[in-house]
């Protein structure tokens, strides 16, 4: 056989069974999953065994120069529209977020420390984001929370999933 | 009758439409990639060491940094347009589709956060294909097949399984509470199967049902598998149309020929 069939089906070989073990909760596979930048060994598990019933909801509150703080306003994101069966552009900002809340209690859960948080890609990415958003001069410092619901925000009552502390405005 | 040459050519022409809505939907949002959007590649480079130090980390922050990033997705929508458009040799596919290869993986390197099973489908179909076109030694081209095939009924199986252990599942609540949701929701038919718990208890045992019976496809014979996909495509269009799932739709389907190709050989 050629040796780029060989090495090729040897790769497909080895690319199956490591695919296959990665569907069991494996310690190890944990582990190569970490390394697996490039999102090669696949979790076909969808929507199981616990199905996202829930929306991700990103808030902000400032606290003003003279004290006060404002109260929480919510980072909108769009509404999938009627076409989203074929167009659906914001869906990766939908599941950016959820992955974000996703690796915060994931990094709480490891370092088991409330100080270290603020080290989280995650939060030093949501922080960055709303910092940035636009607000006049008069604002100070910023605080963000994360919230589940189960649907619109507007509809349902939140359940909290995290709130920074507040963080100097530059 | 669908022959390895033709199965590979329609998984690829069907792939690369699932990658032209994600490079067009990417464009389009292109404000999320910028150093004051939620993918902030200054932030989310710092993951990994090598992001940040060394040769290789500049020549990714050359190439990842906005706007060079939306040129590089650009580029990509281009390429993929032609090859799910022209009619190419096996020449010109493989050179089209190691750029897209190429410049798909930089993109997943980009988006830390925010893939889904899609994104993995269509890079699984991806490689399988470069291996295809990249010999053409029978063997390998069967085994690229085949391998797409056996991921495809994997990923069914896989999931109907882990929903099967799921109360969520078996109680018939996942089905509404996921159809609540913003995101993947459709909140009047939601409403509608909360008033009639027995027909969402019957659509999650369906979907379970489905999705455990991907083996059939292997031990079935044709007539089995055809009628698989056939399911199976009823449920991808409804996945997009109630769930919003539109990558979904184009990923998957574009392994239907290989289990195609996998029932007739096991058959």
């Amino acid at each position: 056989m050629n040796p780029v069939a060989t090495l090729g089906i040897s790769l497909l070989l080895v690319w199956f069974v490591i695919s296959i073990l990665a569907q069991f909760n494996l310690r190890w596979i944990v582990a190569v999953r970490s390394w697996d930048i490039l999102c090669m060994i696949p979790a076909w598990t969808f929507f199981a065994p616990r199905p996202g019933t829930t929306d991700t909801n990103l808030l902000y509150r400032d606290q003003l120069i003279d004290g006060t703080i404002t109260p929480w306003r919510t980072v909108t994101t769009q509404k999938p529209g009627t076409l989203r069966w074929i167009w659906n552009p914001y869906r990766r900002r939908r599941k950016c977020l959820f992955d974000m809340s996703q690796n915060l209690q994931l990094f709480a859960a490891a370092t088991r420390s409330v100080e270290r948080i603020v080290l989280d890609v995650a939060y030093i990415d949501l922080l960055t984001f709303v910092s940035r958003l636009p607000r006049n001069s008069l604002h100070v410092s910023t605080q963000f929370l994360l919230a589940y619901t189960p649907g619109p925000l507007k509809e349902n009552q939140p359940q909290i999933l995290f709130i920074s502390g507040f963080h100097p405005l530059s | 009758m669908l022959t390895l040459d033709s199965a590979a050519s329609l998984m690829l022409r069907v792939c690369t439409v699932s990658i032209v809505i994600s490079c067009a939907e990417i464009i389009y949002a292109h404000r999320d990639y910028t150093g004051s959007g939620l993918q902030n590649w200054e932030i989310i480079r710092t993951i990994y060491p090598w992001d940040t130090e060394g040769t290789f980390a500049r020549v990714l922050d050359a190439i990842l940094r906005y706007p060079r990033f939306i040129w590089l997705v650009s580029l990509l929508l281009l390429v993929a347009i032609g090859l799910a458009t022209l009619k190419l040799g096996e020449h010109a596919t493989i050179y089209l589709l190691t750029i897209v290869i190429i410049i798909w993986f930089l993109i997943q390197l980009r988006l830390r956060f925010g893939l889904d099973g899609a994104d993995q489908m269509a890079s699984i179909i991806l490689i399988a294909l470069w291996l295809y076109y990249l010999s053409d030694d029978v063997r390998l081209r069967t085994a690229s097949i085949v391998f797409v095939a056996l991921q495809l009924i994997l990923s069914y199986v896989a999931a109907g399984v882990a929903k099967l252990l799921s109360e969520d599942w078996r109680s018939g609540s996942a089905i509404s509470g996921i159809l609540r949701t913003q995101a993947y929701g459709t909140p009047t038919v939601a409403v509608s199967l909360e008033q009639y718990p027995r027909l969402s208890r019957a659509i999650c045992y369906s979907v379970i049902a489905f999705e455990c019976l991907g083996w059939v496809c292997i031990l079935g014979g044709s007539n089995w598998s055809l009628g698989f996909l056939a399911t199976a495509f009823i449920f991808h269009i409804s996945c997009a149309f109630l769930m919003g799932l539109n990558t979904f739709l184009w990923s998957f389907l574009s392994g239907f020929p290989a289990v195609i190709v996998l029932s007739r050989i096991v058959g």
